[in-house]
């Protein structure tokens, strides 16, 4: 445990853990996550977040799990956690909280207001909780949700039609790819029954009972008064869709570093 | 106070539970009346009044109309009505800006009107209007402003109205479609859904867009509804909230124009566009008519960050001949309608007052009951608590937040199960507390809200409603 500037890093994910663990000789750090055990998408018993949480561990990092960060005012934090509802006095916020595939306004995907569309993150949670998903699938996306959706989906005997702006060759999950191809708008009156894709004046139709976003990943942003870029706040947090593991740690220690220089500078 | 037994005769049956219904069912729950609201979906607020901007008009229509004397008896009682019935409200005022010098022009007789109507308002320049609201881009050169308009969460009233009623005894039926309706000697007898047969002494036709097939059914005046789909987009948060007043297009003969509304929870609404159909249930969004809103609200309020679109919906205006019609059916006597086309949240509480009226005129007894009650208890928000380091010891599951994008808690979304009039499904949880509602519309979170309605609906995750038209699991 050091003194210097207080630090709040929110998301123990394996980008949250980086800066934490880097941050941690040169300030007091506190280190959030809403969910009880540290890992974010890639789980409390991956490699890479075992070594990084030793890492924390021995920097001397407080730790609040279970603890959801919900607003930023003047240099205070609003957390919400086992241990109540509290304001910390906070010198600086880094946010880590991870990503989410893109909601249909921001894919720009209209049409009727149908059941059965959903994201990948919330598809792999029912999915897994024994919920019957959908026989005729179609996966918005190639990402690593694309990946965890399509093989629990195809777990449950789903058959997999996949859609990806980027062109290229198709991944290997899913039955058939259409890549290089934009999602512009659903049918359907109550459940979705297609998904309409353009490339250049060419429409096609392609029929699905589920919709699953997983894709055109955006930064996860929660915490009022840190949404955009502003004063006293860093994001650590992947933009593109896969990301290798020591991309994002290249990436959390090249903002741990840049705090590290502007709290010596002081 | 004990609600009555379930019975199958009532002195007057409500029909649709949008934001007149409920209104009306809130009123007459004060009174003697035995009172019924049926509604054909599983929830409040699954027509018009879910999908609106949510404005509390003052002024709207001429004066000395319908339209304009239903939204004066109602404008003023907003800030009393809405902390008696949980509604979230806060009355920013409004600034109309004119563009163009035509529309300058036309400022003076809306200013004529409202004053007509008794609203405040008054004629400001450009640069007056930009210091009132930031926001407002170089283009406009006068502006009306209306201090009087306010804002509200149009689904949460719904909600109030109906817990309201349902606490002081009126039944409220959810899955109950008015599918026929008897008549004898010219007045009607009993009103058939799927599952009863429910004799009555009066009908109230807040049927929105389909309050001419009630009419039909009740062998009442031959009338034509039909939908007018608006669009809109929603933004964050984060910009919505340094909005701080409406800021209205000037008007067009034919409509009001699209609007930059912000909304109770900080968001802000870009619209709505118009377009007249014949289908009924048509919600459909599309990318045309969206980047038309979208580049007339540049002009109003050019700041705004299209990029920050969290979400893109289309609602249906109940539209008709007459744009309000609350009148005694001309051949009916027992049949009462209550239909807005545009301005219903504005109008609602007059409207109730007014079919109250009617239904005393034509004969129903309404004597005030002492014992009713006036209010429902306030469930704290996490998002707008004042005090929310104080809220985990009222109830500890306000420290579980389910929806960290609109810090919606485990106490609050339980409470939404819980009432008098519950949340039925994940729409249901979302109009009451705005889970699932925020940037992410649920990627996060509506895993967790599933699983909570499916522990107090005691059914498997799979068969939770997700909206009205479907479940999560296929
Ligand atoms: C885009 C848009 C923006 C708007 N903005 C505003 C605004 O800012 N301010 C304002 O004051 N107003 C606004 N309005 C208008 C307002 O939304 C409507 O006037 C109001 O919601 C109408 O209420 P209602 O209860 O009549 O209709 P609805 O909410 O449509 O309710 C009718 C109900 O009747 C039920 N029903 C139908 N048939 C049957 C049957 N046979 N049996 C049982 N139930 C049945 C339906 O399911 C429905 O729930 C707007 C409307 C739109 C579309």
């Amino acid at each position: 445990m050091n003194g210097g500037p207080k630090v709040v890093v929110v998301g123990a994910g394996l980008a949250g853990l980086t800066v934490a663990g880097a941050l941690g000789p040169s300030a007091s750090v506190t280190l959030i996550d809403r969910l009880p055990a540290a890992g974010g998408v890639l789980g409390y018993d991956h490699p890479a977040v075992i070594s990084e949480v030793a890492r924390v561990r021995a920097a001397g990092v407080r730790s609040l799990l279970g603890t959801t960060a919900l607003r930023w005012v003047d240099s205070r934090l609003l957390v919400a956690g086992p241990g109540g509802i509290e304001w910390l006095a906070v010198d600086r916020l880094v946010f880590a909280g991870g990503a989410r595939p893109a909601v249909p306004s921001e894919l720009r995907l209209f049409g009727p207001r149908v059941a059965g569309v959903i994201a990948a993150t919330v598809a792999v949670h029912l999915a897994e909780a024994e919920v019957a998903m959908g026989r005729d699938v179609c996966l918005l996306g190639v990402s690593d949700w694309a990946e965890r959706a399509a093989r629990i989906l195809r777990h449950q005997g789903a058959r997999l039609t996949g859609v990806s702006t980027e062109e290229g060759r198709p991944p290997v999950y899913g039955d058939q790819w259409w890549m290089g191809w934009q999602p512009v708008a659903l049918e359907g009156t109550r459940r979705v029954t297609a998904v309409i894709v353009a490339r250049g004046e060419s429409r096609q139709r392609i029929t699905c009972d589920t919709l699953v976003l997983a894709g055109d990943s955006r930064p996860l942003r929660n915490v009022d008064g840190a949404i955009a870029e502003g004063p006293g706040v860093d994001f650590a947090q992947r933009t593109a869709d896969r990301q290798s593991i020591e991309e994002v740690r290249r990436h959390s220690l090249e903002i741990a570093g840049r705090i590290r220089d502007q709290i010596a500078a002081r | 106070m004990t609600p009555r037994p379930a019975d199958q005769r009532f002195d007057v049956v409500v029909v649709g539970a949008g934001v007149i219904g409920t209104a009306i069912a809130a009123r007459l729950s004060s009174t003697s009346a035995r009172v019924c609201l049926l509604e054909a979906t599983d929830d409040v607020a699954e027509g018009a009044s879910k999908g609106n901007a949510g404005i509390t008009s003052s002024y709207y229509a001429a004066p000395g109309t319908l339209e304009s004397d239903v939204i004066a008896t109602s404008y003023r009682r907003w800030d009393d009505v809405c902390r008696r019935l949980d509604v979230p409200f806060r009355r920013i005022g409004a600034v109309m800006a004119a563009l163009t010098s035509d529309e300058a022009d036309g400022l003076p007789g809306e200013l004529a009107n409202a004053k007509a109507c008794g609203v405040a308002a008054s004629i400001v320049s450009g640069d007056q209007a930009r210091r009132l609201e930031p926001l407002i881009g170089p283009d406009c050169i006068q502006g009306l402003v209306l201090p009087d308009e306010g804002i509200i969460d149009p689904m949460r009233l719904c909600v109030g109205f109906a817990e309201l009623a349902a606490r002081n005894g009126v039944q409220v039926r959810f899955d109950s479609p008015v599918i026929d309706i008897e008549s004898q000697d010219g007045r009607v007898v009993a009103v058939i859904t799927p599952q009863a047969r429910i004799e009555t002494s009066f009908v109230v036709n807040a049927a929105g867009l389909f309050a001419d097939q009630i009419s039909e059914l009740a062998g009442g005046t031959n009338f034509k509804m039909w939908p007018r789909k608006g669009e809109y987009w929603l933004i964050d948060r984060d910009w919505g909230r340094t909005l701080r007043h409406i800021v209205f297009a000037a008007p067009l003969p034919d409509s009001k124009g699209i609007h930059v509304v912000p909304t109770t929870n900080g968001t802000a609404l870009l619209g709505p566009s118009v377009t007249d159909s014949d289908r009924r249930y048509d919600k459909t969004t599309d990318a045309e008519m969206l980047a038309h809103v979208t580049e007339k609200t540049k002009r109003l309020v050019p700041s705004v960050p299209m990029d920050r679109a969290i979400k893109a919906f289309a609602a249906i205006r109940p539209a008709s001949e007459k744009k309000v019609r609350i009148e005694v059916d001309e051949v009916v006597p027992n049949l009462v309608h209550a239909i807005n086309r545009s301005t219903g949240v504005s109008s609602s509480l007059g409207i109730a007052d007014r079919v109250a009226e009617l239904l005393a005129g034509a004969g129903l007894d309404l004597t005030v009951r002492t014992d009713a009650l006036d209010h429902i208890p306030t469930v704290r928000r996490l998002l707008l608590d004042p005090e929310p380091e104080t809220l985990a010891a009222l109830d500890p599951r306000y420290t579980q937040v389910v929806c960290a994008c609109e810090d919606v808690s485990a106490a609050e979304i339980q409470a939404a199960l819980e009432m008098a009039v519950p949340a039925r499904s994940i729409d249901g949880v979302r109009k009451r507390t705005r889970a699932t509602a925020g940037r992410c519309q649920g990627s996060v979170c509506m895993a967790g809200v599933t699983f909570m309605c499916s522990l107090a609906q005691n059914r498997a995750p799979g068969d939770v409603v997700v909206t009205a038209a479907g479940t999560a699991g296929a």
